[in-house]
C-alpha cells in the first residue's frame, strides 16, 4: 500500500537473524557489496487488468492477493539479488494510472534500464496493444531493453494468445525474445525465473553498450 | 528542527477572537489554507522527529475504516475495501509529502545552502499540496465515519479544482530533477545535506527524487480509484451519480496537468534547439511541438555532392536546416504541414518531401531504410494530427465563446453599488525594476509615514489596491517591516471607507499578511515568504447579486520571481471563470488561455480582481477578450 511495501526494503543496520538463512538472503546481498551493487530500473508497461502490479508483488513478496487486489500497489518496489554474481538492487516500477499521461508517464520512464511489457495471454487485445504501449510512451526506444511478459498462465483453458513465439518480428522489433516469457502472478510459475532472465540481459546489454 | 512559523497559528483557533468571516472564508478555501493550519498530530510531528517516526510508523499499518467482514455481502465488503484503499493510500501519502517538507524543505531552507528560488525550483509548490491533501484526507476519514464513505464522490467534486496546483508541480518536476542531480555533483555541501536528509529512518532509504515524484504519481492514480469505486456502488444512486460527476472532473483537471506539463517540457525542448540555431531563429510558438529530428543528405552544389541536413520535423511544418562550419543550424527552408507530402523514392532509402507551395521537390536519403520507413509514418502521423488539431481547435472556440462569457459581471463592474460596492483590486508585484521600485519607493512615502528599510530592493513587492476605480492604496510591501498593523488598519480605513476591515500581520519571522474583510468583500492576502503569495478572494456578496452566479471562490496562487527573472504564475480558478486555470509565465510570449488574450502584458481582469504583473520584463498583460 503506496509507499507502505517498500518499508521492509529499508535496509536494517543489524539484522543479524537474517543472515542464517542461505548465503543468497537478501541481507546477505544487501550488505556484501555495497559499492558495487548495481541498480536496476525496470518499469512494468501494459494494458490496465493484466496484472502488473500483481505480477510485481509476486516476484517483491511472493505474494498474490486473489481475494481484494488493491486498486493502486506501491508505486515501486526493491529487491536485492545477485545476477551472474554481481549484486543488483532490482526497483520494479508499477505505471498504474500515469500511462493514460504521456506528459506525467516522462518522469517514470526516467532513468529506466529495462522495460517489462506485459500482456494477458487470455486477451488478444492486451496482446496488440503491446506495440502501442512501446511507442507511445517511450521517447528514446534504443535506450531501454525491452521484455514481454505474457500473463495469466494459470488460466489454461481459456488461453487465447499463444503467440508469443510467433511474434511478427518486425513489430516486436527491439524486444528481447529470448528474455520474453509466459509466466503467472498467481501462482509464481517462473515469475522469479522471467525478471532475473530480465535483469541478466539488461545487464549484459548494458555491458554490450559500454 | 526549527518551529514552524507562528504564522501557522493563525487560523488554528476559531474562539481566540478570529471573527466570523473570517472563519468563512477560512472554510470556503479550507483546502489551500490548510497548509498554514496544519491539523494538531502535525505540530507534534515538527517537535521532534522521533514523533514523527513513530507516527509514521503506525501509518504503515492499514487502517481499517469500514469494516471488512467477511459475513458482509459481497458488493458492501467489495466497495469497504475500495474505501479505505482511498484513505489509507491517500493518509501515507500526506505522511510523504510531510517528508519531503520535514525532512527536507525545511533544512535545506534553514541551511542557507541554496537560495530560496532554487529550494524552490526543487519544491516547487508541494507545501500548496500538503495542504491540500490534509485536507482531503481529513474530509475522507471523516466522511467515513459519519456517512459511511457514500460523500467522497463529493469531496472529489469539490476537491478537483484544487487539484490543478498540479500544474505547477508536475511541469516543474522534471526541472526539480535536473536541479538535484546537478547539485549533488557540484556542491558537496548539498550532497552531504541531502545524505543526511535522506538517512533519516522515515525516509525508508529512498532519495528525495522518489519523494518528489509521489505527488506526480498520487494524481494519476485518482482516476484508478475512482473507478473502482464506480464499480462497487449501486447504479442509479445518487452517490453513483456523485461519483461519476467527480471522476469527470479529475479526469479533466489531469488531462490539463497533463497539457501543461508537456506544454511546459516542449516549449523548454524549444528553447534548447533554438539555441542550437544561428541568432534570430525563432522557434518557439504556440502549440509546436518537435515530433523528429534527424541528419538526412541531400545531393547539392554544381559538383553533386552528398551534404547533410538537419531535417526537423514540426508538429506544424517541417524544416530543413543547414549545418554551418561553426556548428549552428541555418533555415534552408520550412515547408508548412499542409503544403508538405512524402513519397518513396526508387532507391529504397530516399524520401521525396514536396512543397507544394511553390511545388518545390527535395530528396533526401536516409541511412538505413528502417529510418527511412520512420521519417515516411512520423510525417504521414503528423500531418493527421495537424488536421485534427486544426478541427479540434475550431471546436473549442465554439465552445469558448459559448461558455467563458460573463457580460453581466461587466456591466455589474462598471456600476458602482453604494450598498456593496464592486471593489477593483489590482495587486501587483513590484520586483527590482528600478523605475517602478522608485515609485513604489516614493508612493510609499507619501502615503506611510514610515520610510522602510531598503535592505532588499531584490525582494521588494507592493500591493495595490484599486477601489471603484478611482481610490487606490498601496497596501503592503511585505518586505518592509515597519508597516504596523495599525498603520496598515489605518491606511485602509481611509483609502476604502472600510472600517471593519480587519488585517493581520505577523511577525518578521514569517513575512505572512492576511487581509480580511467582513463584509463587502472577502479578501484574504497571504504573503507566505518571498517566493509567493496566496490571494483569495471570496466576492461572494457580490456575485450573488447574479442568480446564476451564486458562489465562486478564486484561488490565485503567485509564485513570483525565481531564478533571474523567471515567472511562474499559477491560477487555478473555478466557477464560470474557468479558464484552463494556470498560467505560467517565464519571461517568453505567454499562450492565450481560453477567454484570454495575451498582448505584451499581463493583465487579468475579474469583475472584482485585477492582478497585474508589472515586474516582468517584458511586461505581460493578458485581458478579458469577452
Amino acid at each position: 500500500m503506496g509507499c507502505g511495501n517498500s518499508q521492509e526494503e529499508v535496509p536494517k543496520a543489524s539484522a543479524p537473524n537474517l543472515l542464517e538463512k542461505a548465503d543468497y538472503s537478501e541481507s546477505y546481498i544487501r550488505n556484501k557489496s555495497v559499492i558495487n551493487r548495481k541498480l536496476l530500473k525496470v518499469i512494468l508497461l501494459g494494458d490496465s487488468g493484466v496484472g502488473k502490479s500483481s505480477l510485481m508483488n509476486q516476484y517483491v513478496h511472493q505474494q498474490f492477493a486473489a481475494e481484494y487486489k488493491a486498486t493502486i500497489g506501491a508505486d515501486f518496489l526493491t529487491k536485492h539479488v545477485m545476477i551472474d554474481n554481481v549484486p543488483v538492487t532490482m526497483q520494479i516500477w508499477d505505471t498504474a494510472g500515469q500511462e493514460r499521461f504521456q506528459s506525467l508517464g516522462v518522469a517514470f520512464y526516467r532513468g529506466a534500464d529495462c522495460c517489462a511489457l506485459v500482456f494477458d495471454i487470455n486477451s488478444e487485445k492486451s496482446f496488440d496493444s503491446v506495440t502501442s504501449w512501446k511507442e507511445a510512451q517511450i521517447q528514446n526506444p534504443h535506450d531501454f531493453c525491452f521484455v514481454l511478459l505474457g500473463n495469466k498462465v494459470d488460466i489454461e483453458n481459456q488461453r487465447q494468445v499463444l503467440k508469443i513465439q510467433r511474434v511478427n518480428p518486425l513489430m516486436m522489433s527491439g524486444v528481447q525474445k529470448e528474455s520474453s516469457q509466459l509466466v503467472s502472478a498467481k501462482n509464481g510459475t517462473c515469475v522469479v525465473d522471467a525478471f532475473d532472465c530480465l535483469a541478466a540481459t539488461t545487464l549484459n546489454r548494458d555491458d554490450l553498450v559500454s | 528542527m526549527k518551529k514552524r512559523p507562528a504564522s501557522f497559528n493563525l487560523f488554528k483557533s476559531k474562539d481566540d477572537g478570529v471573527p466570523l468571516s473570517f472563519v468563512r472564508i477560512e472554510e470556503a478555501i479550507g483546502g489551500v489554507i490548510s497548509q498554514f493550519s496544519p491539523p494538531q498530530e502535525r505540530h507534534s510531528t515538527q517537535t521532534s522527529p522521533v514523533t514523527m517516526r513513530t507516527s509514521l510508523n503506525l501509518s504503515t499499518r492499514t487502517e481499517v475504516y469500514l469494516s471488512d467482514d467477511i459475513n458482509l455481502p459481497p458488493q458492501i465488503r467489495k466497495r469497504n475495501m475500495v474505501i479505505n484503499e482511498i484513505i489509507n493510500t491517500e493518509r501515507s501519502y500526506v505522511e510523504d509529502l510531510d517528508i519531503i517538507i520535514q525532512i527536507f524543505l525545511i533544512p535545506f531552507k534553514e541551511s542557507k545552502l541554496l537560495t530560496d528560488s532554487v529550494v524552490y525550483e526543487i519544491f516547487s509548490n508541494v507545501e500548496a499540496l500538503v495542504g491540500i491533501h490534509q485536507d482531503i484526507a481529513a474530509q475522507m476519514e471523516e466522511d467515513a465515519r459519519k456517512s459511511n464513505g457514500s460523500g467522497l464522490g463529493d469531496i472529489f467534486v469539490k476537491k478537483s479544482d484544487h487539484l490543478r496546483f498540479y500544474s505547477l508541480f508536475c511541469s516543474n518536476q522534471k526541472r526539480s530533477t535536473n536541479i538535484v542531480d546537478k547539485l549533488q555533483l557540484q556542491n558537496n555541501k548539498v550532497k552531504d545535506l541531502l545524505r543526511r536528509c535522506e538517512s533519516n529512518p522515515v525516509c525508508r532509504s529512498l532519495p528525495l527524487g522518489s519523494f518528489l515524484i509521489k505527488p506526480v504519481q498520487r494524481i494519476c492514480k485518482y482516476p484508478l480509484l475512482l473507478r473502482e469505486l464506480i464499480k462497487v456502488t449501486p447504479t442509479g444512486s445518487s452517490e453513483h451519480a456523485q461519483l461519476l460527476e467527480a471522476q469527470q472532473k479529475i479526469d479533466l483537471v489531469l488531462a490539463e496537468v497533463n497539457e501543461q506539463t508537456g506544454e511546459d517540457e516542449n516549449r523548454e525542448k524549444l528553447l534548447e534547439l533554438q539555441s542550437r540555431f544561428e541568432e534570430g531563429t525563432s522557434l518557439v510558438t504556440f502549440n509546436r511541438r518537435l515530433l523528429k529530428m534527424t541528419t538526412l543528405k541531400e545531393v547539392t552544389g554544381p559538383f553533386r555532392t552528398l551534404e547533410k541536413f538537419k531535417y526537423l520535423l514540426f508538429s506544424d511544418a517541417l524544416m530543413r536546416a543547414a549545418v554551418k562550419i561553426t556548428g549552428k543550424l541555418a533555415v534552408r527552408e520550412v515547408i508548412l504541414m499542409e503544403h508538405l507530402s512524402v513519397l518513396r523514392a526508387d532507391k529504397p532509402t530516399d524520401i521525396v518531401f514536396k512543397n507544394s507551395a511553390n511545388n518545390n521537390i527535395t530528396i533526401a536519403s536516409a541511412k538505413t531504410q528502417e529510418l527511412r520507413e520512420e521519417w515516411f509514418s512520423a510525417v504521414t502521423k503528423a500531418k493527421q494530427f495537424s488536421l485534427q488539431l486544426q478541427l479540434k481547435r475550431r471546436n473549442t472556440v465554439a465552445i469558448g465563446n459559448h461558455s467563458y462569457h460573463p457580460p453581466e459581471l461587466h456591466v455589474k463592474t462598471s456600476q458602482p453599488e453604494p450598498e456593496t460596492p464592486a471593489v477593483r483590486m489590482r495587486c501587483q508585484t513590484t520586483i527590482g525594476r528600478m523605475g517602478q521600485l522608485r515609485r513604489a519607493t516614493r508612493d510609499r512615502k507619501r502615503r506611510l509615514s514610515h520610510e522602510p528599510p531598503q535592505r532588499d530592493d531584490h525582494l521588494y513587492q507592493t500591493f495595490s489596491c484599486h477601489y471603484k476605480d478611482k481610490r487606490y492604496v498601496r497596501l503592503l510591501s511585505h518586505k518592509d517591516k515597519t508597516v504596523s498593523l495599525l498603520d496598515l488598519n489605518q491606511f485602509i480605513e481611509e483609502k476604502f471607507g472600510i472600517s471593519n476591515l480587519i488585517i493581520r500581520y505577523k511577525d518578521d519571522e514569517n513575512d505572512l499578511i492576511t487581509i480580511v474583510k467582513q463584509e463587502d468583500l472577502d479578501i484574504a492576502i497571504l504573503d507566505f515568504r518571498v517566493e509567493s503569495f496566496f490571494l483569495f478572494c471570496e466576492p461572494e456578496t457580490i456575485l450573488k447579486k447574479n442568480a446564476t452566479l451564486t458562489r465562486h471562490r478564486y484561488h490565485l496562487h503567485w509564485c513570483s520571481e525565481f531564478l533571474s527573472s523567471l515567472y511562474f504564475c499559477s491560477i487555478a480558478l473555478s466557477g464560470v471563470y474557468n479558464c484552463g486555470s494556470a498560467l505560467r509565465l517565464r519571461g517568453h510570449p505567454v499562450k492565450a488561455l481560453n477567454g484570454f488574450v495575451c498582448t505584451n502584458k499581463i493583465e487579468i481582469i475579474w469583475p472584482v480582481v485585477v492582478l497585474s504583473d508589472v515586474s516582468a520584463s517584458p511586461c505581460l498583460t493578458v485581458s478579458y477578450s469577452g
